[in-house]
């Protein structure tokens, strides 16, 4: 077909719009309706209903009355008790995590034989639902028939007759240390692709300049992995502040209110006090909080490509 | 004949006309009447939610759901199972979205609640219309509201002790406690920490906030009024959680986990011979004859007697029929099953629960059995419970956290009383304004 007879023809509308500057949008349309439906608007719905009053138990109904939730929430103290658990979650989850899994991504590193296997064993507790992990580690904890704490009495550790988790100070820990377990192949996988990109010659040529495995490490493993040890520490933190399902399975925020973190206080308000409006308040803190975050991981993300 | 159709006026034919015409309307809705007086039977798939996650109560489903299948060949009968924790979570999410399962379980404390959030069908017509509704009539007015029906009754949790017949000879306890002071007096005699051995196993973790409304009634009678005014007394609060509290903390009669021992832990503690006494209600029945000998090793027994009123509830639990089902036929053919004699006696041989049907009350099982003697005076001596909107909220986030507190030191029983009081009060008055809302919303519907 000559270029005569196209310019004729009805495929030369198609081809202007091919060419056109709105074809770019109709390509983008579809994602851009599914982020505006799935993102955009559960976040304004969020927002707008920690603007209002909106109990169900009076009706769907919502009043608007402006920031009074926002007001209220640093009139409670156990909103201020729950942000104080949910950073102590944050700051002790993130240096166990990050610490247990840059130790476990070094000792993987090693080319030994069975690796690949003992890698796979190793991230099993990542794979392992919630519940499951919650409900095992309940009774393996548990002070009347759990092993561990039998194991731990039996060289002469005890947590006393009342147990870990009716213990007000030690039952967030004990919880933290649930998640370091589920959690901390996270940070290996991240850690050990970070390590397994170093070439291996330059641990010949550290060994040749006389330095120490813990001197190769501190000044050339330690740098090289940096970027990827910021990145996996801010979604290891989003994760942290944001969920609370294994503290809702293993304490319900008790005994008494020890182990309440915001998440937990924010699906109390609304699924059994039924105030969504008050409960979005809370998760409109907590977005504002991982926004936070957010940002600094997406500016360290613009860092590591400029590299 | 011919005569006198041959005289007929042409009006006195249209007369004719329209009285045969007004007969033959009459009877036809007469038949209509009378077909409309029996359920449209259902068809094709439907889902039904509960919150049944034992291993007996599954079992029972199970059972139940092959029994509904023969019944009803022409519904598809999908169970699942929703857990406690999530069930109030999924209902909202579900009732928000209008799409969700067709029938549903309703425990009789979170019935005005699951009422108001909307999510609940009127099934008094189908309810009308249904065969086997006065044989669980008693139970059905603790699922209606305002002259219209919600669900249909099941069964009825009847709360009941568990105690180690063993331990009780062993401690030379001859009677059976029925008081609160005896209650304490069995519970410290069975106490010997030096074999790891308790009085009591009590539920101070999850689902323990019945337990505290169960001690709060005990001591005050009702706690609500049915104006929505609130009716608990500082004084009966503060009795209540002294009693509890120092049967635990001073007295040490406790399994000292308590704080944080919920279903499983009480019972493991049980089994294992830690706890002489344990209390739950007839639904754990089967349960524990699996692991203890009834006669010999375990014995059930009546709640004890409070100052007021008798510690513990008779509650109800209903089926109902999901507000938003495009099925709600097939839906009320399937509750009104599990209401029937037939499904009820299954659960009751599978799990223990007390059938809300009369002709079911009376299956040999129940007569033959001297530990069901302990839930017949029950029937007749536990208070009915009651609820009221925001009672599951109050009970399990001021209510719980409260005596937890008490438990582990960080409150005293005064402190936690004047909370639990004083945020009653903020319930009842909430109670009272969204009653009003309710009301104005829904007159004329």
């Amino acid at each position: 077909m000559s270029a005569k007879t196209l310019a004729g023809s009805p495929l030369r509308g198609f081809k202007s719009i091919l060419e056109g500057k709105y074809f770019a949008w109709i390509l983008l349309a579809p994602s851009m309706i599914l982020v505006v439906a799935f993102i955009f608007y559960p976040l304004y719905r969020g927002v707008y209903l920690s603007l209002t009053r909106t109990v169900l138990l009076e009706g769907p109904d919502s009043t608007f009355i402006g920031l009074e939730n926002f007001r209220q929430m640093f009139r409670d103290s156990l909103f201020l008790l729950a942000a104080k658990n949910t950073l102590i979650f944050m700051v002790v989850g993130l240096i166990t995590q990050l610490a247990v899994g840059l130790g476990a991504a070094m000792l993987l590193s090693q080319d030994r034989k069975y690796i690949g296997l003992i890698r796979v064993l190793v991230v099993l507790p990542w794979f392992t639902p919630p519940v499951v992990t919650a409900y095992m580690w309940r009774f393996i904890l548990d002070q009347n028939s759990g092993v561990l704490i039998k194991m731990l009495e039996g060289v002469g550790i005890s947590f006393g007759p009342a147990g870990l988790w009716s213990n007000p100070e030690l039952a967030i820990y004990a919880v933290l240390f649930v998640d370091l377990w589920a959690s901390y192949p996270f940070f290996m996988l991240f850690l050990l692709a970070a390590i397994q990109g170093i070439p291996k010659d330059m641990r010949e040529s550290t060994a040749v300049d006389g330095a120490n495995s813990w001197q190769h490490f501190r000044y050339v493993v330690l740098p090289l992995i940096s970027p990827v040890i910021v990145v996996s520490s801010i979604l290891g933190v989003i994760h942290l502040i944001n969920s609370p399902t294994l503290v809702l399975l293993m304490t319900n925020g008790g005994p008494g209110d020890s182990t309440t973190v915001l998440p937990l206080l924010a699906f109390q308000i609304a699924f059994q006090s039924y105030d969504f409006g008050y409960s979005s308040a809370i998760s409109v803190a907590v977005l504002a909080a991982i926004a936070g975050f957010a940002m600094v991981y997406i500016r360290f993300a613009k860092f590591g490509k400029e590299d | 004949m011919q005569n006198f159709i041959g005289n007929l006026s042409r009006r006195t034919l249209f007369k004719f006309s329209a009285v045969a015409g007004t007969l033959a309307t009459l009877g036809t809705s007469a038949s209509s009447a009378f077909a409309a007086r029996v359920n449209k039977k259902g068809t094709g798939k439907m889902t039904y939610w509960n919150h049944f996650t034992g291993a007996p109560e599954r079992a029972a489903f199970a059972e139940t759901t092959e029994a509904f299948k023969k019944a009803s060949p022409a519904i598809e009968a999908d169970i699942q199972t929703v857990t406690n924790d999530d069930w109030m979570a999924k209902y909202i999410a579900s009732t928000t979205a209008k799409s969700g399962p067709d029938a549903v379980m309703i425990d009789v404390t979170r019935f005005t609640d699951m009422l108001r959030i909307g999510g609940l069908r009127d099934i008094t017509t189908y309810n009308k219309q249904w065969p086997g509704a006065a044989s669980v009539a008693g139970d059905t007015p603790a699922f209606s509201f305002n002259r219209k029906v919600y669900g249909v009754p099941f069964f009825t949790f009847i709360d009941w002790t568990y105690y180690r017949k063993d331990f009780f000879e062993a401690a030379g306890i001859k009677k059976e406690p029925t008081t609160m002071a005896e209650f304490r007096e069995a519970a410290i005699a069975c106490t010997n920490p030096s074999k790891g051995q308790y009085g009591f196993a009590m539920r101070g973790g999850s689902g323990g906030g019945g337990f505290i409304v169960n001690a709060l009634h005990a001591y005050n009678g009702s706690i609500m009024s049915p104006s929505f005014k609130a009716t608990l007394t500082l004084d009966a609060a503060v009795e209540a959680m002294r009693f509890w509290v120092n049967l635990a903390v001073k007295d040490k009669a406790v399994v000292p986990t308590v704080a944080t021992d919920g279903y499983a832990q009480i019972f493991s503690n049980f089994y294992q011979g830690k706890a002489a006494m344990v209390m739950h209600h007839g639904g754990s029945f089967i349960d524990v004859g699996k692991n203890l000998k009834y006669g010999s090793e375990v014995m059930t027994l009546a709640r004890p007697k409070g100052p007021k009123d008798q510690f513990g509830f008779q509650a109800p639990l209903a089926n109902g029929v999901f507000q938003h089902t495009k099925n709600p036929d097939a839906a009320f053919e399937y509750a009104s099953f599990l209401g029937s004699p037939a499904a009820q006696t299954v659960f009751l041989k599978g799990t223990g629960y007390f059938p809300t049907s009369t002709a079911a009350a009376s299956d040999k099982f129940i007569a033959d059995n001297r530990q069901f003697d302990t839930a017949i005076a029950s029937l007749a001596s536990l208070p009915k419970t009651y609820t009221f909107p925001g009672l599951t909220a109050w009970r399990d986030l001021t209510c719980l956290p409260e005596f937890q507190k008490c438990l582990i030191g960080t409150q005293t029983p005064e402190g936690a009383a004047k909370i639990i009081v004083d945020r009653l009060n903020v319930v009842a008055k909430a109670a009272a304004t969204a009653n009003r809302k309710y009301y104005s919303d829904n007159r004329g519907k």
